[in-house]
């Protein structure tokens, strides 16, 4: 018996031992910290002093008097729910414009995919000049178009949309990409068989391409909804790192950065950090309970 | 296996110190020291700071600087942070120098009072309009380094086009309300040249003007917000007034936009930093020139900027003492006159002006002597407060931000905003 248990053990080790090499990352890396942000969410430290003092959960009780932090939380729902479906539903429909066959469709694919290649600091340069109010390309096409035009960065009531805009162009290139992939994988006799059956081209993609999708979609929307509840560097580049005019465009991650590294709260940064995650996690796990309903695999 | 494995660790360790200590006691090696720098890969600047860096390195045999590039001036300062908490900080740096009251205050920073005592520094030397934020509580922590000032440049062609006499500049905010509607150009109701641009949401020029308009940002004991007083009121209702009744001036957050609105000839005037002198130089395709901001009632004053220099505290006295070294030879006349005509920057000591080559260029680029004359003149050091962030200007901002887009009253909006600030700086 002893014998057995040893050899189980070491069976175990031998296991752990392969593990380590991307076990001993993960520990450092994303478990310790977040351990540790966890301890300093119940201090009250400004980085550069030695001592952390212990305030335990004060740092959670001051969240509901913080009015920029109600204006980044709503801000981060209003940019989520709107860059996620949006920008889903724009790449399900370029992908079925270019899963057809198509003249140049490799290039089309190749430009809509692009602008997710491109990294954000690059593309802010463009579209902070696409977004001047008096000399922009944007405001120019709108008077062409004898349309009203718009301060967009430069008001608060558009400058959140005016990211919000910029980011479905961002992320659409990339669904586009995985519902491609997720097209050439439904099988072609069904679509002949529906239409063997007098299916027409509503049917075909409301009864078999978007539910053999399902998965795909259940993909797309988790991750691309979690990316847009930590959204960080489209604000930053997009304001110059100041979340305005009078923090319209403050999410809660730059909220975050901003009571860290520049207000030198790092233990009320840490809080908003655990809150952060908190609602992500419950967001998800929302959206995986509601795919039940939605969601085929076969 | 183990045991030879561990015995030929053992051997080569005892191998690797005792190679490392003969050099040790056979001669006397450099200190080595490391100097971060707040710059982004590449360019102009780091051409210049490398150079000097090789050159104090070749010209004497005690120091050897290493020159780390940190990014631009927010990502210098987290960077500065993080080394601060692992315990690993740098000999020396540059600093943002709003950023600098905070770590003076955290015990990071080294005084500098008693090597700048010492006479072969010359500490009366270093230009005074430039030491404005280089003390806290009483004691000095930095020395000015890549400075600038807020500085005013004008399109002459578009003074001409508007019928205005050239050469002749609105030296008040009541010649700029006179002049804007002529400056200014429509085209229907498409505005193609305001007036005058320039970031005035943000503290930075804002301060400048309310110092200007005879007021104050901050009381002198840094624990209350006077910026809601009646002279900052009276700039920020001008302010207003240009940018939504007369519509002559254009609030712009943007600092690269403002320079390259200037200069494809979308403003007549900016007020920007004398930094963009040099970008200016080489692009306008028109006549400019650059001249002293519109003044208030209390005359023109131009806005410290830029960076300085500091030494950290947590090294030892070996490697501080060499960090000095670096900095006292960096801030000679003739490296600030250096750094100076490569960078477009400030030079830092009077005395630099009589250096040759500084001479031979200003005769080469009249504009840059005019500037640094005007900054020199008109310089004025910014409010000097532990954390600028926290305490002025996230309530401050919104505020300018509000009132420049018609959203709230400039009284009402400073109001609020000073209650606000003076609860935190009170805290």
């Amino acid at each position: 018996m002893a014998g057995h248990g040893s050899s189980r053990w070491r069976d175990a080790l031998v296991g752990y031992a392969f593990l380590l090499p991307s076990l001993l990352p993960l520990v450092l890396f994303t478990l310790y910290p977040l351990a540790d942000s966890g301890y300093l969410s119940l201090t009250k430290w400004n980085l550069l002093s030695p001592v952390k003092q212990f305030v335990g959960l004060s740092n959670y009780a001051a969240m509901p008097r913080d009015p920029v932090l109600r204006q980044a939380f709503a801000n981060t729902i209003l940019y989520t729910v709107t860059v996620v479906p949006v920008s889903v539903i724009v790449g399900f429909v370029l992908a079925l414009l270019l899963n057809r066959p198509l003249r140049l469709r490799a290039l089309w694919r190749g430009i809509f995919f692009l602008p997710t290649v491109v990294p954000i600091a690059a593309l802010s340069a463009v579209w902070l000049w696409i977004y001047d109010p008096h000399f922009g390309l944007m405001n120019y096409a709108l008077q062409q178009l004898h349309l009203p035009t718009s301060a967009w960065l430069q008001s608060p009531t558009s400058a959140l949309w005016a990211i919000v805009l910029m980011m479905i162009w961002q992320t659409a290139g990339y669904n586009m990409v995985i519902l491609l992939a997720g097209l050439q994988n439904v099988p072609e006799e069904l679509h002949e068989a529906a239409r063997l059956d007098g299916a027409g081209w509503g049917a075909l993609l409301w009864r078999i391409t978007v539910p053999m999708l399902s998965p795909t979609f259940l993909f797309l929307v988790v991750v691309s909804a979690i990316q847009a509840f930590r959204v960080f560097d489209p604000i930053y580049v997009m304001t110059l790192g100041l979340g305005g005019p009078a923090n319209s465009t403050t999410t809660l991650v730059f909220h975050m950065y901003r009571q860290a590294f520049m207000f030198l709260e790092v233990g009320y940064a840490s809080a908003i950090a655990y809150v952060i995650v908190g609602i992500a996690l419950l967001f998800t796990a929302a959206q995986m309970g509601l795919a039940k309903r939605w969601v085929t695999y076969d | 296996m183990p045991w030879r494995l561990l015995s030929a660790v053992a051997v080569l360790v005892s191998l690797s110190t005792t190679a490392w200590q003969i050099p040790v006691a056979a001669q006397r090696t450099p200190v080595a020291i490391t100097v971060w720098f707040p710059l982004p890969t590449g360019g102009p600047l780091k051409e210049a700071m490398d150079d000097l860096v090789a050159r104090f390195n070749s010209a004497q045999t005690d120091v050897k600087a290493n020159l780390e590039l940190t990014g631009d001036y927010g990502q210098n300062y987290q960077k500065l942070q993080t080394a601060i908490v692992a315990g690993t900080p740098p000999d020396a740096a540059m600093m943002e120098l709003m950023q600098i009251p905070e770590f003076a205050q955290a015990g990071v920073l080294a005084p500098l009072d008693e090597w700048a005592k010492q006479p072969d520094f010359n500490f009366p030397d270093i230009a005074p309009a430039l030491l404005g934020n280089s003390y806290w509580k009483g004691r000095l922590y930095a020395l000015p380094w890549q400075r600038s000032t807020t500085m005013m440049y004008y399109n002459i062609d578009a003074f001409k086009e508007a019928g205005l006499p050239e050469f002749s500049p609105p030296a008040t905010w009541d010649d700029v309300q006179r002049l804007g509607p002529k400056l200014t150009v429509r085209q229907g109701s498409q505005i193609t040249r305001y007036a005058v641009e320039g970031n005035f949401n943000q503290d930075w020029l804002f301060e400048g003007l309310v110092y200007s308009y005879g007021g104050k940002v901050i009381s002198d004991d840094g624990r209350r917000a006077v910026f809601n007083e009646a002279p900052a009121v009276r700039a920020l209702t001008m302010l207003r007034d240009l940018a939504k009744k007369d519509r002559t001036l254009n609030v712009n957050p943007n600092f690269s936009q403002i320079i390259e609105n200037f200069i494809a000839g979308r403003t007549a005037m900016i007020v920007h930093s004398s930094f963009a002198l040099s970008l200016i130089t080489t692009n306008a395709r028109f006549r400019w020139s650059v001249a002293p901001i519109p003044a208030g009632p209390a005359g023109p004053v131009h806005n410290a900027g830029g960076g300085n220099f500091v030494l950290f505290a947590k090294t030892t006295p070996e490697r501080q003492r060499a960090a000095w070294e670096f900095l006292k030879w960096m801030t000679s006349p003739a490296n600030t006159a250096f750094y100076s005509m490569r960078s477009g920057y400030l030079p830092v000591r009077v005395s630099a002006v009589e250096n040759p080559q500084l001479k031979e260029y200003y005769r080469a680029y009249p504009m840059a002597k005019k500037s640094l004359e005007i900054s020199l003149r008109y310089g004025r050091g910014r409010m000097v407060v532990q954390n600028v962030e926290k305490g002025v200007r996230q309530f401050l901002n919104p505020a300018l931000e509000a009132a420049l887009l018609g959203s709230a009253d400039p009284q009402q909006a400073l109001d609020d905003a000073a209650a606000k600030a003076t609860a935190e700086l009170g805290k």
